[in-house]
């Protein structure tokens, strides 16, 4: 199974740029996707998602906030979004109390601090961790099925490149 | 056959299960409080004899009706002296405000008597006129929570107009999150603010949205740097200055809500100030919007803390506003639709 997944990376060197390759991802989704969102505090899970959101048709002057407090916030895009946030959700039974296992949702959901749980990697998740290299600079790694991280190498408009194991 | 009283005296049971807090009220005329309840882990526990996980949406399940009876005999009010049911509608977590939602929807139809859904922000802004009634209007309103930073301006009571607020992280999250990263613990926001006290504001961290002509703030900025300064130190192998941290990133995050509270004020010209939500707690942040109004000899508002945090009053005294605007409105016994609104910022509705 291992080796139908790519790892790809790109380096971006501001908030802005981290935001356009964000839109540029969100531009590329389809109902269905899972977007998993890892890295530390402040490496910049939510600006990401403001660019995902952007791309996925969110009205611009529609703020795309940190659900760390009201733990899911929906969208209207083109499709609709649910942005999740993992952060203050302590076990599994919480998970499931907060309607996180919703089977009715036909959208793309966008989960901040996914690995803290062990959520099911399936074809339809892009799986991305950001490294803040320092305050303006990120790296961001995205694994997702190998056809997928093809297509997006080739479209992106940043120098996204496929990482050699 | 529902009669209702006069105005001053009508009876309202507000009910709150937007987020992490189960409350219900029992409120006279529009500010009147007769009890508030908000059940605690403490209550929970007591009640439950067990750990009960703090975000489950069934532990609202569990206790609404006792909280909702607790607040009844508290305020020595009885099922058939209730004359409305105001109930949070959103924003929040779907799941948690259907539980509070379905209780008011069946104890209002069993009852017979009108309900009204409304807007948790919209209560928290109601609550500055728990604590003094006559506020002059417009009154402009300043909300920073966990979950929320907004500025509303209030023309006509109840009214309220969105003018701005966070684009990213609200304040109390990003206070709680640098607690995290100072190791104080999470949440930890209270935590931050009693180690500013013993610190000084000497280590810069940009402020949250200073020059931007508009009326939003951004407090990622100011937390991402926090975590960079940490790292700074760290790699240096110096010890972290915790208090001046804690001091530093106080001072950026006040001075970025009072001069945005300053700018709308030149923008909009209220007669009144107020601040709500639970980091109106912040000692620095009540010190610092108080002084505001005095320079500036506008009335500043900032409720007791039991009513800067979620709780029911709040919610009953919006809704017994909205209702008395307009009893005769059949509207509100059609209610058995209403369903929730988790994201929904009151602007103008």
């Amino acid at each position: 199974m291992k080796n139908m997944f790519l790892e790809a990376i790109v380096l971006t060197n501001s908030v802005s740029m981290t935001i356009e390759f964000g839109k540029f991802l969100g531009s590329k989704l389809v109902a269905g996707y899972s977007v998993f969102l890892n890295g530390e505090l402040g490496a910049g899970k939510t600006t990401f998602a403001k660019g995902l959101c952007t791309g996925l048709g969110v009205d611009k002057n529609f703020h795309v906030r940190s659900p760390t407090f009201s733990l899911i916030n929906e969208y209207r895009g083109k499709l609709p979004v649910r942005h999740v946030d993992l952060f203050r959700i302590e076990n599994e039974e919480e998970l499931q109390n907060i309607g996180f296992f919703d089977q009715n949702f036909k959208g793309v959901l966008v989960i901040e601090w996914a690995n803290k749980f062990n959520l099911e990697h399936t074809n339809d998740t892009i799986s991305i961790f950001l490294d803040d290299v320092d305050l303006n600079s990120r790296e961001i790694k995205l694994t997702a099925r190998s056809n997928l991280i093809k297509t997006l190498v080739e479209l992106s408009p940043l120098d996204l490149k496929v990482v050699n194991n | 056959m529902y009669h209702p009283r006069v105005e001053n005296e009508i009876i309202t049971l507000g009910i709150e299960t937007s987020c992490d807090e189960t409350a219900a009220s029992i409120l006279k005329g529009r500010f009147e409080i007769l009890s508030s309840v908000v059940a605690s882990q403490n209550e929970i526990h007591s009640i439950y004899g067990g750990v009960v996980p703090e975000l489950a949406c069934r532990k609202h399940c569990e206790i609404i009706r006792s909280i909702a009876h607790e607040s009844l005999d508290k305020a020595d009010v009885v099922l058939n002296d209730l004359d409305l049911v105001a109930v949070t509608r959103g924003p929040g977590l779907v799941g948690a405000l259907l539980v509070g939602l379905s209780y008011a929807k069946a104890l209002a139809w069993g009852m017979k008597i009108p309900l009204v859904g409304v807007n948790h922000l919209e209560g928290h802004v109601m609550s500055a006129f728990l604590a003094q009634p006559r506020i002059p209007l417009p009154n402009l309103s300043l909300l920073v929570s966990g979950g929320h930073t907004e500025l509303f301006i209030m023309n006509e009571l109840g009214k309220l107009e969105w003018i701005g607020g966070t684009r990213d992280d609200a304040a109390g999250e990003a206070y709680d999150k640098v607690a995290k990263m100072l190791g104080l613990g999470y949440p930890g926001g209270p935590e931050v603010d009693r180690m500013s006290r013993s610190g000084s504001a000497t280590i810069k961290v940009p402020a949250a949205m200073m020059n931007s002509s508009d009326l939003d703030f951004s407090f990622s900025g100011p937390k991402t740097a926090v975590k960079h300064i940490i790292e700074d130190y760290k790699n240096k192998g110096l010890s972290l200055p915790v208090e001046d941290i804690c001091a530093s990133f106080q001072a950026s995050v006040v001075r970025a809500l009072i001069n945005k509270t300053l700018f709308a004020i030149e923008k909009t010209n209220p007669a009144s100030i107020s601040l709500s939500g639970g980091v109106a707690a912040n000692g620095a942040l009540r010190e610092a919007f108080l002084r505001l109004g005095e320079e500036l000899g506008l009335p500043a508002i900032i409720p007791k803390l039991e009513l800067c945090q979620d709780n029911a009053a709040m919610i009953a005294s919006a809704g017994a506003n909205r209702y008395l605007s307009n009893p005769k409105d059949k509207a509100w016994l059609d209610f058995l639709e209403m369903d929730p609104k988790s994201s929904w910022i009151p602007n103008g509705d």
